[in-house]
């Protein structure tokens, strides 16, 4: 036991005074403020009324504890607990202690007992950090009752137990392979396995036996918390006061956490003792034993002079030493396992971290090749820059730790070349990585059979975009491996400056200026090469590069070839020697300052919102605007001249005006009837006061760059004007300019104006704006086109591109060359939408329907009056489904906002947010049904109900009638919930009275005229339905209730019969709505005739029967998926 | 030709390895003997170029050594007394890395270059195995292997002998001694015996500070007259250091063979003169 100690204090003395734990003291503090308390409570970061989740409960404070230990402690755990056993090698050490009475058993304990004091140092601070900035109530969080076990028991249960995993599995590790690789690898496998496996890998399909497994695998408890704990919404009443339920999932988990590295120490204890036992054996037995004494004899010594050799010296030129202390860098690095392990692991992430999420329907994205590398970038950047910091860390201690040192740096060879051939061999390794990375993703992008693979797209998004990082990382780490000398501090240092750059990227400060790994910057388009953000990114990698000369400098001055003397070192450093060592690196310097300045000034300052911008309440109404459009791509400009007419719809007289501006523009010109208005920068002067109803013609006039400036870290862009297309809207951009802030939001305060456009653009480009197109002129070049709206419109959008246009049965789709193929399918489904909707809710007022393709600089699928703005993603890239897919969905829940938002005018209350969002799911999903048969109807209905299912909040769920647009889990009860019920609606009234109910609707609250709300609605239905009593009580339980209902069979059973099999079951509904339901009887997939329908109250149960000619062996409720339910199950029947 | 001016050396503590060390080395053999912290080692590496003095220069052939020590690396064999290899390379990976590295070039071509220098250190037998497999002896061998490419203008040796078996170490000397013909080769050890056989001069270090540079003829010259030796036992032999000064204290036998230095004659009972060697002048130089 003396020994033990003996051996722990000295491990607690050389673990304190190294740099990993300090550093880990210093991330733990920084991240215990950034991570986010109520992150994984439902719905815990809605700030809506009601009770709040506080952020001091055991619920509130257990995810962070967990995501803390996962995300601050794996690397520099692993480092502390590590590196020991390879540190005594290094200091050659080893041996002598072997010679001790110290046996292994009780060195193995005493350095876990010491590594345990250590990181008991971290767990007791991080502790004490979260207390601090807990009760603090910083982040303007809700406190309840202060509580040391809320605390207490997430450290206990979750920190220290993984904790103990990454220090147990690292340690054996290190003993096992004395490799200090094998060490590194540890975190980094936990990370990506954790990441991409057991925390965040749950398809809705995993079969229940694996689930459970992984969950018991999980070193950091997260996949429980996630998919156990927090899967069922309990309430925030239940989170703030109740105890963590602890159940034996989680206890069996804890328990494996903390079995496997004291399996995995006692091995590597047995291992390593068996070794000593080895060396003891094969100690003072010659080293030339193995070679037989003949070839020792015969191979015998030459006594020739060496003079006789010829030999000449003369150092080497500097290209050559570089080549060769590269390609013995390389020597080193290929013999390494660690390299193909980690490059196998790489490649087969690659196809992973590239591929999208299949859609809500099930379908697949058809991503091309930029698209694939793009996704990838992220990780790709982080596992190579991790191996990179190994790898690196081990090139310059090396020589170091061998003592190879000694003689090398007597050599000629020049110090620029040592450096340099390391540098080489790092980036030739992380060249091939990447490559193989490019490899993979062409493999995946031809294998997904999409668009065309283009070589070009790969060679710059893994070339000129991913190396710079590489080259960057690798200065960076050579740097701190010269300046420290120590493996662990460099490692440590270099894990910090991720984690650093992570928490950045987390509080939103990375910009153009210091994301370095482009971390969330790039989005890839087909429509061109990075457009928008392309000079922000150059910029940036010559940043990259720029700085990477800087740090190999600096590595060259920082690294010890020659010791230098303290007294002469002091000489060196007189201001005189310094500024003419400042003046001979100022060539270095160029490149950053310059691009950093660029950077600098380009990128933009943080938006102000709207309300900061304009507090003012809109004073005035837009009635009618006549506005010309010049958009010169080459310049990236856009000029504006333009007419409004403005009405005071206020109740008091208006004499000046809050001007708002689109961004970017700083000065305007403003005129009345020729007459020049004063307008400073915010305010506008009226040449009159403007009384209530008064009206006015103003005119104006500005040029704007769009964007004005470098957004701050790349990201998406709602609109811009570039050489490959320009997108220009009113709706996500403030593309014209506004007086104040209206009401209810949205431009023009979502009053309807009368529009005259005109856009004037070069003659490669295609416009499609809002309206109908009137008329369309080419001169100088220049293509100008006219458009008009028969009815007044909420909104003007602009795309314009070099487009192919699709055009059949007054529709028109413009898209990029490549995409031809979808956009044939989203044409079809567009002029079948214009038709049934025509059909069942009235005439479109426009000539053509059109959607316009944009660069997926911004996601998003919009529709505009008359134009649907989608975005290459939503449905320009998607694979073709039998039964639907997300191109047809989006397309169609487009088209029905023509009607259900542009010539309907809803108003904002309570409940009426189902007339736009709901009524556009309910007509695609009458869609499905009209063009692509019933079972694709299912299918969208099945995803319908599941999105309402899993995106409502149960602990706060409102009924369709109290839900109010803006709230996720609202907003699924409106969408969702509300397309399901218009269905059954249809269903119980018929679809020719449900059909002459919504053109009633639509022509009494046409745009500009009364808003409808959920009430007409109602009113609209009850009018043309037979059957009021019906459509009220159907009402009642839908839309003013959150009733639901859901099914099951207590029991069922089939016995033969004369003809076939007679069949019975007891079924209940165990929701709290009455429903009516088909049940169908199923053997295999194959339905089997039974017409069996039952209504059942909430909760009562039936028994049915009925006779089979082949023995069923399930029983399914509403196969047909017209009835909204909760738990839509297959039940099986008893044998 | 090296010259040494003033070199000092301070290290931080602060400790004073090299005080004011003022030498010139000629071409051949020359030693530097001194007992363990005499600043052997620190001197050799300022002379390699690869530690700083604090003060004071050194000149190889006229190039400031302390101030452009790349020019000096260009032209330098050097054992270090402490280094290590790449465990995983073999001894002839090694050695061709390093030859490259130094910019050796031989008609011979590398290849058959490492074979050669290999076999020159009887190693040929292990050059494909892993360094990691060698015995102390077999990586000196290899050591010296290296810092004997290429024909260096000038070798710096320290502790060669190290761990070599007398077979290795007379196939060291002989090739020190080819050399030193043409070179200049600087020897540090702490061992006489090396000095005696190798060095036709050496100066000795103590303490930092150059007690003296000399030939071994003329420092055993220079006690010549003055050695007894004589047997006495345990007990006597504590008596007898205490009023002489004892250069040499061997069991022969069981039997303490004792060599004093008694310039002024005052010989113990049973002492009789006898030849000086170069180790009883060291140990003389020494006090």
């Amino acid at each position: 036991m003396t020994r033990i100690l003996a051996v722990a204090r000295l491990e607690w003395r050389l673990q304190m005074t190294s740099a990993p734990i300090w550093i880990l003291l210093i991330v733990l503090l920084g991240t215990t403020s950034s991570i986010n308390p109520l992150a994984m409570i439902p719905g815990g970061a809605e700030t809506i009324g009601g009770t709040r989740a506080v952020a001091n409960s055991v619920y509130a404070l257990t995810p962070a504890f967990a995501i803390g230990a996962f995300f601050a402690y794996p690397f520099f755990t692993a480092l502390i607990a590590g590196l020991g056993i390879i540190r005594d090698d290094d200091v050659r050490i080893a041996e002598l202690v072997r010679s001790t009475p110290l046996s292994v058993r009780e060195d193995t304990w005493g350095r876990l007992l010491g590594i345990a004091a250590t990181l008991s140092v971290a767990i007791g601070l991080h502790l004490l950090a979260m207390i601090a900035f807990r009760e603090s109530g910083s982040g303007g969080v809700v406190l309840g009752p202060w509580s040391p076990l809320a605390y207490l028991v997430p450290v206990l249960v979750f920190v220290v137990p993984s904790v103990w995993w990454c220090a147990g599995i690292a340690f054996a590790a290190g003993s096992i392979t004395r490799r200090a690789i094998a060490v590194y690898a540890i975190p980094v496998i936990l990370s990506v396995l954790v990441f991409s496996l057991l925390w965040n890998w749950r398809p809705a399909d995993i079969r229940p036996l694996l689930d459970i497994v992984l969950v018991v695998l999980d070193p950091t408890g997260l996949r429980w918390l996630s998919h156990h704990l927090f899967a069922v919404d309990r309430g925030f009443a239940h989170y703030n006061h109740a105890g963590l339920a602890v159940d034996t999932l989680l206890v069996a988990n804890r328990l494996v956490t903390l079995a496997l590295p004291a399996l995995a120490v006692a091995w590597a204890a047995r291992r390593h003792a068996m070794a000593a036992r080895d060396m003891q054996r094969s100690a003072g037995r010659d080293s030339t034993s193995g070679i037989p004494q003949a070839v020792r004899a015969a191979t015998g010594p030459s006594f020739a002079g060496i003079t006789a050799l010829g030999m000449a010296y003369a150092a080497p030129r500097a290209l050559v030493g570089v080549f060769t202390v590269a390609w013995s860098e390389l020597r080193e690095v290929a013999r390494q396992p660690s390299l193909y392990l980690f490059a196998a692991l790489l490649f087969a992430l690659v196809p992973e971290l590239a591929a999208a999420e299949p859609d809500v329907y099930g379908g697949r994205t058809l991503l091309s090749a930029g698209d694939l590398a793009v996704r990838a970038l992220p990780v790709v950047t982080v596992l190579v820059a991790m191996y990179l910091l190994a790898l690196v860390t081990e090139s310059m201690q090396r020589d170091r730790v061998t003592g190879f040192d000694a003689i090398l740096h007597a050599t000629p060879v020049a110090t620029g070349a040592l450096l340099t051939g390391r540098a080489m061999a790092a980036f030739i390794v992380a060249g091939t990585l990447t490559l193989g990375c490019a490899a993979v993703t062409a493999a995946v992008a031809l294998a997904q059979g999409g668009p065309t693979v283009r070589l070009t797209s790969l060679a710059l998004v893994y070339g000129a975009v991913l190396l710079p990082t590489f080259v960057l990382w690798i200065a960076f780490v050579m740097l701190v491996s010269a300046s420290t000398a120590q493996r662990g501090t460099a490692i440590a240092l270099g894990i910090a400056a991720l984690l650093l750059t992570a928490a950045q990227l987390i509080s939103g400060s990375l910009t153009w200026l210091t994301n370095w790994p482009l971390w969330g910057a790039l989005r890839w388009t087909d429509f061109g090469t990075f457009p928008v953000h392309g000079p922000a990114l150059v910029a940036n990698r010559l940043l990259a590069l720029g700085l990477a000369a800087c740090a190999f400098a600096a590595t060259g001055l920082a690294f010890t070839r020659r010791v230098h003397d303290r007294a002469a070192a002091r000489a060196r450093w007189r201001p005189a020697m310094v500024l003419r060592r400042a003046v001979a690196a100022l060539p270095l310097a160029v490149l950053p300052v310059l691009t950093a300045g660029f950077l600098a000034i380009r990128i933009e300052a943080p938006r102000e919102t709207l309300a900061a911008v304009a507090p003012e309440a809109l004073p005035v109404t837009i009635r009618a605007m006549d506005v010309t459009l010049r958009l010169d791509p080459a310049e990236l400009r856009l000029r504006v001249d333009g007419e409004y007419l403005l009405v005071n719809t206020g109740t008091a007289e208006v004499r000046t005006l809050p001007i708002v501006l689109p961004p970017g523009v700083d000065v305007s010109t403003w005129s009345h009837e020729g007459l020049a208005l004063t307008a400073g920068a915010e305010r506008l002067q009226l040449p009159r006061a403007l009384a209530q109803r008064d009206s006015i013609r103003l005119r104006f006039r500005y040029t704007a760059r769009i964007p004005a400036h470098a957004s701050r870290n790349g990201g998406a862009v709602a609109n811009y004007i570039h050489t490959s297309g320009a997108l220009l809207s009113t709706h996500r951009g403030n593309l014209l300019p506004q007086f104040g802030r209206g009401s209810e939001g949205g431009f023009n305060g979502s009053r309807a104006f009368d529009l005259r456009l005109t856009v004037d653009v070069p003659t490669s480009f295609v416009v499609s704006a809002v309206g109908n197109l009137i008329s369309e002129t080419f001169a100088d070049a220049r293509r100008r086109s006219v458009w008009t709206s028969p009815v007044p419109l909420l909104a003007v959008t602009v795309a314009a591109a070099p487009y192919r246009v699709i055009r059949e049965a007054g529709v028109a789709v413009y898209h990029y060359p490549d995409h031809a193929e979808p956009a044939r399918a989203i044409s079809t489904t567009l002029a079948a939408a214009r038709r049934h909707y025509s059909e069942w809710f009235g005439e479109l007022p426009w000539s053509e329907l059109r959607v316009n393709e944009h660069a997926e600089l911004f996601t998003q699928a919009t529709a505009y009056p008359s134009a649907i703005a989608l975005s290459e993603t939503m449905g320009f890239k998607t694979a073709r489904g039998s039964l639907g897919d997300l191109s047809f969905a989006v397309t169609a829940h487009e088209a029905a906002h023509q009607w259900w938002g542009h010539l309907l005018h809803v108003g904002d209350g309570p409940g009426d947010g189902m007339l736009l969002e709901g009524m556009a799911d309910f007509a695609a999903l009458r869609l499905h049904a009209a063009v692509l048969g019933d079972s694709a109807r299912i299918a969208f209905a099945r995803a319908l109900e599941r999105e309402f299912l899993e995106g409502r909040r149960q602990s706060d769920e409102p009924s369709i009638a109290t839900a109010l647009e803006g709230t996720a889990s609202h907003e699924a009860v409106l969408q969702k919930k509300g397309a399901m019920v218009q269905w059954m609606l249809q269903d119980a009234v018929g679809a020719a009275r449900m059909d002459r109910a919504l053109r009633a609707l639509v022509a009494a609250h046409p745009p500009g005229g009364p808003p409808a709300t959920l009430e007409a609605f109602v009113a609209a239905v009850r009018t043309h339905a037979t059957d009021t009593a019906m459509v009220d009580r159907f009402v009642r339980q839908w839309i003013r209730s959150r009733a639901l209902p859901a099914f099951s069979v207590e029991f069922s059973r089939c016995t033969p019969a004369v003809e076939g099999w007679d069949c019975e079951a007891m079924v209940r509904n165990t929701g709290d709505a009455e429903a009516t339901v088909e049940i169908a009887a199923l053997r295999g997939d194959v339905r089997m005739p039974t017409d069996l329908r039952v209504s059942l109250a909430a909760g009562a149960t039936r028994r049915i029967a009925f006779t089979s000619r082949e023995r069923p062996d399930a029983l399914v409720f509403d196969p047909d998926v017209r009835v909204l339910q909760a738990g839509r199950a297959v039940w099986g029947v008893t044998p | 030709m090296i010259e040494i001016r003033n070199l000092s050396k301070v290290h931080p503590g602060p400790v004073t390895a090299l005080h004011d060390i003022s030498l010139d080395i000629p071409i051949g053999m020359f030693g530097l003997l001194g007992p363990n912290g005499a600043g052997k080692t620190t001197l050799m590496r300022i002379l390699a170029g690869l530690l700083e003095p604090t003060t004071g220069w050194v000149r190889f052939d006229g190039v400031d050594v302390t101030h452009s020590p790349a020019l000096v690396w260009a032209r330098l064999g050097y054992l270090p007394q402490y280094f290590g290899f790449h465990p995983n390379l073999s001894g002839r990976a090694t050695l061709r890395h390093l030859l490259e590295l130094k910019g050796v070039t031989s008609p011979l071509g590398l290849d058959r270059l490492c074979s050669e220098l290999l076999d020159r250190v009887n190693l040929s037998y292990a050059a494909d195995r892993p360094v990691k497999g060698y015995s102390g002896g077999m990586r000196q061998r290899l050591g010296i292997a290296q810092a004997i490419a290429g024909d260096p203008a000038l070798l710096i040796v320290d502790e060669p002998t190290v761990g070599l078996d007398p077979e290795e170490r007379n196939r060291l000397y002989r090739m020190l001694s080819e050399l030193a013909e043409t070179r200049t080769v600087i020897l540090s050890t702490h061992l006489v015996e090396d000095v005696a056989i190798l060095c036709p001069r050496f100066a000795v270090l103590r303490a930092g500070r150059l007690l003296t540079t000399t030939t071994p003829a003329a420092a055993k010259q220079a006690i010549d007259g003055a050695i007894f030796e004589g047997e006495v036992g345990r007990a006597e032999l504590e008596t007898l250091a205490v009023n002489h000064r004892i250069t040499q204290a061997l069991l022969v036998e069981g039997r303490n063979r004792v060599r004093i230095h008694a310039p002024d004659y005052a010989i113990p009972p049973g002492f009789t003169a006898t030849a000086p060697t170069l180790e009883d002048a060291y140990f003389v130089l020494q006090r």
